[in-house]
């Protein structure tokens, strides 16, 4: 008896552990959330950027990026592979080596772009 | 196509997987670190992201007037040291001089032996039993043999033909990109060196293991070398090798041959 009702509970923690992801999944992330989570983008390990607290300084601040990347695509492309630029960066190319989804990198360069 | 070449030769500055020379590799570095942290003297390479950071200095001093938290550990490492029979062991029967021996490399196996793979052997041979590799007794052990060498510098020798290979292969780990990441121990290490990556100040790898195996306030206890190397695997998202592997014993070779003429150090305390 002892037994299934241990076996029982482990199924529910399974369970829960199931539903977790999914109703995290459910909701939205947002572009801030991505690029400032230490799990996912962590640009700020290496980027001071408005509203960051605690940057890295071994990249250059991310600001006034509609004025540097006129075109938003290359932004995106910096992101997607740092390495086309300087092939000896530091900065982990987040598309290629799917560190990062598409869209999560499409939220990160949007909310970038807004700096 | 010369503009080319010396461009490519400027890439592999530091980095001339090809050169197995210590004595011209640790000049560079030294001069490299010179340039991006000039206010640092080179025997305080051996006190890590403190020689670079002054605000956490104090804290760093204040640590070590006290009763440093691995104090106990150490002194325990001692007693375990004759407890398992290790002094029988020639290769440690002098713990300072095994310090300042190892790593090394030995001829009749062709393989770099590391102060741990010495002790893990020793202790076998002793007890019968295997002995972890990366934190515990080991790491104990370790501590209080080069504990027994305070002061006296780091001096690896690498002469041989197999010596310069497994230097050169070392070398190579050391700089190359890994991992999802893509990231070298160089890039933190070296090019970035006294940056901070979020809060934390990377260290340089100039004195990296002066004071091997080091104290983690985020262990709340004592490390090997090879520990910590599985760690900074983890940062670039690369899988860890098992601890005291061929590819780790190479990569300590050639780390430490950069810190030669460093003094080793009790200072075991980092954050
Ligand atoms: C480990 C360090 C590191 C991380 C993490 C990092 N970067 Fe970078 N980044 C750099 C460095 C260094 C440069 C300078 C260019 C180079 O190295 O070629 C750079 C350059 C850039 C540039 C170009 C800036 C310019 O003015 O040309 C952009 C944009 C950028 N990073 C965005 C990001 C974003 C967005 C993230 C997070 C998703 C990120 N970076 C994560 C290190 C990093
Ligand atoms: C993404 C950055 C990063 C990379 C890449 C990296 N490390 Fe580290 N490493 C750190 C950080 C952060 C610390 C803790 C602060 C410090 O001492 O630098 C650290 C600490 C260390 C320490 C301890 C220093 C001390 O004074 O006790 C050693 C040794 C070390 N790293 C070696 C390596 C080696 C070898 C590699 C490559 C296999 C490597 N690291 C790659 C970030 C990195």
């Amino acid at each position: 008896m002892k037994k299934t009702i241990s076996s029982i509970s482990a199924v529910a923690v399974l369970a829960a552990l199931f539903v977790m992801p999914l109703e995290a999944g459910a909701k939205e992330m947002t572009g801030e959330e991505i690029t400032f989570g230490r799990k996912l983008g962590n640009c700020l390990a290496c980027h001071m950027i408005p509203g960051g607290n605690l940057p890295g300084t071994i990249g250059p601040p991310l600001l006034a990026m509609k004025a540097r990347f006129p075109d938003k695509a290359v932004l995106r492309a910096q992101i997607w592979d740092a390495t086309v630029k300087n092939p000896n960066t530091i900065m982990p190319p987040f598309g290629k080596h799917q560190a990062l989804t598409e869209k999560q990198i499409d939220k990160i360069t949007d909310y970038i772009y807004t700096k | 196509m010369k503009k080319l070449i010396t461009a490519a030769v400027g890439l592999s500055f530091l980095v001339g997987v090809a050169s197995a020379d210590v004595a011209s590799d640790q000049k560079a570095f030294i001069n490299h670190f010179k340039t991006i942290l000039p206010k640092v003297e080179f025997a305080e390479f051996s006190n890590g992201v403190y020689a670079v950071d002054e605000g956490s200095r104090e804290q760093f001093e204040e640590i070590l007037d006290g009763i440093p938290p691995y104090e106990g550990a150490v002194e325990k490492g001692g007693k375990e040291y004759l407890k398992f029979g290790l002094n029988k062991c020639a290769s440690l029967a002098d713990p300072a001089a095994a310090r300042i021996k190892h790593p090394y490399f030995d001829e009749a196996s062709q393989q770099v032996v590391t102060l741990e793979s010495a002790i893990k052997k020793c202790y076998a041979k002793q007890t019968g039993k295997k002995l972890g590799s990366k934190k515990g007794k080991i790491a104990r052990i370790s501590a209080w043999i080069s504990d027994q060498a305070v002061g006296k510098k780091i001096n690896v020798i690498v002469k041989s033909a197999g010596a310069k290979a497994a230097y050169a292969k070392g070398k190579a780990t050391f700089y190359a990109k890994r991992g999802q990441f893509n990231m070298s121990c160089a890039d933190c290490h070296v090019y970035n060196a006294g940056k901070k990556a979020r809060a934390d100040i990377l260290s340089p790898a100039l004195g990296h293991t002066t004071h091997v195996p080091m104290y983690r306030a985020k262990w709340a206890g004592l490390g090997t070398l090879h520990r910590r190397y599985g760690g900074c695997y983890k940062n670039m998202r690369a899988k860890p090798l098992k601890a005291q592997t061929e590819a780790y014993r190479n990569l300590e070779f050639f780390h430490q041959a950069m810190s030669n003429g460093l003094e080793i150090t009790d200072a075991r305390y980092r954050k």
